[in-house]
């Protein structure tokens, strides 16, 4: 039943999210191609067009991408479609498994699609070798390879996504406990779990650093340490993974104490 | 055993009891006519026995359990308001149906929505509200389950239409299973009830065998209604 769900989770998600897939897609390499042509002044008009459709192709993609997932986590568990989806023979924590996996596949698709368009639209000879050389003297500096550096930084901004798309969702499901201005409520308990949470990570940074000095110095200067820096990201990768997990099951608990559709 | 069983069903929003004290048992093989006017708690009822409201306290007991994953087996729930996803095809629909629901008939609805008129390839956003609330009856009926929940299903149906649903239903549902129909218009159905139950702000106010009713009354169920309800 999951992977039913699931693929209807999908279908729903992806449906423009993929169009806006193609269309920056399009754009990079639009800028690609433009970009190759000699310059003159109506091609610069035209790359940096194309350069600006792009950016906000990759912004609406990740709007999109939250939006899709709290939209249908709404529509499906407590408006209209709530009719269907709570008298389908399907346990509540399977149909709340399927929504979070829907919001780490489309966020992880995503991330792709965005690093794939800035990879085409921005890498090219000069371009690459400088940012191998970066990142050779970031990983040296961090003492770890280039491809454990992009790997950590990488999983921690997608943990932090993450984080955020988590937060709504509870946000939506505290919410809609109560019997009025369920939106508005969902809208500003989910802000306050995210804020609160993120507010909590730097206490436990700072709590880190009463520890470990490397860690202080994040707080005490502002050039710091690899070792410090490397921790910090560790750290961040760990608390991400926990509050993404509390959330999980504080979400999967709540709903399954009842709901109360509209 | 009874098919559903409330036990001291209460529900409130916002300190405003909508249900108190709620007892009833829906036995099997009835047709049972929840009557009641607008806003009275018919529909909370329902949205309670389906689990889609959380009792603020008593019970509901289906098959002599809590609602469950079985439960959601053996009732086939049409409620007052469409709840399909508007962007889909009615052949994409009948698909879902049939992926999530072992008891469903998929010929029989292909069959009752060419009966119908219904194109199994028009899009649901295009359908009016009409068409919806039939693509939904034929949904609900194209399941093979042990008690159907018809929440005003006659509701915004034109009266000519209103006696081929009311066959529909009656030609349509398993042997041994139970109908409840929540409605206020109750001269259409009342020929199809086997019991009724009047719901009056929030408490059963009559439970009885339709045939004992007219009789003891010497009058239609219509009538007793509206005496009883008589604003």
């Amino acid at each position: 039943m999951l992977k039913k769900l699931l693929k209807y989770d999908l279908e729903w998600c992806y449906k423009p999210l993929v169009v806006f897939y193609i269309l920056a897609l399009f754009f990079s390499l639009t800028v690609r191609i433009v970009e190759s042509f000699e310059q003159s002044l109506i091609v610069l008009i035209i790359d940096k067009i194309c350069c600006g459709i792009v950016i906000a192709m990759i912004v609406n993609i990740l709007i999109n991408c939250f939006m899709r997932n709290w939209v249908r986590f709404v529509k499906n568990i407590y408006k209209d479609e709530s009719y269907l989806t709570h008298t389908l023979p399907v346990s509540r924590n399977k149909i709340y498994l399927s929504k979070i996996l829907t919001a780490i596949i489309t966020l992880l698709t995503s991330f792709v699609v965005i690093i794939v368009c800035l990879a085409i639209a921005t890498l090219n000879k000069d371009t690459w070798s400088f940012l191998k050389a970066s990142l050779e003297q970031s990983a040296i500096y961090f003492d770890s390879s280039v491809f454990s550096l992009i790997s950590v930084m990488i999983v921690t901004i997608f943990f932090e996504f993450l984080f955020m798309v988590m937060s709504g969702i509870l946000g939506i499901i505290i919410g809609h406990r109560s019997n009025n201005l369920k939106i508005v409520k969902s809208i500003v308990i989910g802000f306050a779990i995210y804020m609160i949470l993120s507010s909590m990570s730097l206490i436990a940074l700072f709590i880190a650093g009463l520890l470990n000095s490397n860690i202080m110095s994040v707080f005490n200067n502002i050039e710091v340490s690899s070792n410090a820096l490397k921790s910090m990201m560790l750290i961040g990768i760990l608390v991400y993974a926990v509050y993404n997990l509390a959330i999980y099951f504080i979400g999967n608990k709540l709903l399954n104490k009842g709901v109360d559709v509209d | 055993m009874e098919l559903v069983k409330c036990n001291k069903l209460c529900k409130e929003f916002d300190n405003k009891k909508i249900l108190k004290d709620v007892n009833l048992i829906i036995p099997k093989g009835r047709i049972i006519g929840l009557l009641g006017k607008n806003g009275m708690g018919k529909t909370t009822l329902l949205k309670l026995i389906n689990d889609l409201l959380t009792p603020t306290s008593g019970e509901v007991l289906i098959n002599g359990k809590k609602p469950n994953i079985d439960s959601k087996k053996a009732i086939s729930y049409l409620p007052e308001r469409t709840y399909l996803d508007k962007s889909m095809k009615v052949s994409q629909i009948i698909t879902f149906f049939d992926e999530f629901y072992d008891n469903f008939n998929k010929e029989k609805a292909i069959r009752l929505l060419k009966d119908l008129d219904l194109d199994i390839n028009s899009k649901v956003s295009k359908m009016s509200k009409g068409m919806q609330e039939k693509l939904q009856l034929i949904l609900v009926m194209s399941r093979e389950a042990e008690l159907y929940i018809l929440d005003e299903p006659l509701g915004g149906v034109d009266p000519a239409t209103r006696d081929y649903i009311l066959d529909t239903i009656l030609s349509n549902f398993s042997e041994g299973a139970s109908v409840i129909i929540s409605t206020h218009i109750i001269s259409d159905i009342e020929r199809i009830l086997d019991d009724v139950i009047f719901i009056d702000k929030g408490e059963i106010v009559l439970s009885s065998p339709a045939d004992e009713l007219r009789k003891k009354e010497n009058a239609s169920i219509d009538e007793i209604f509206r005496r009883c309800f008589k604003c």
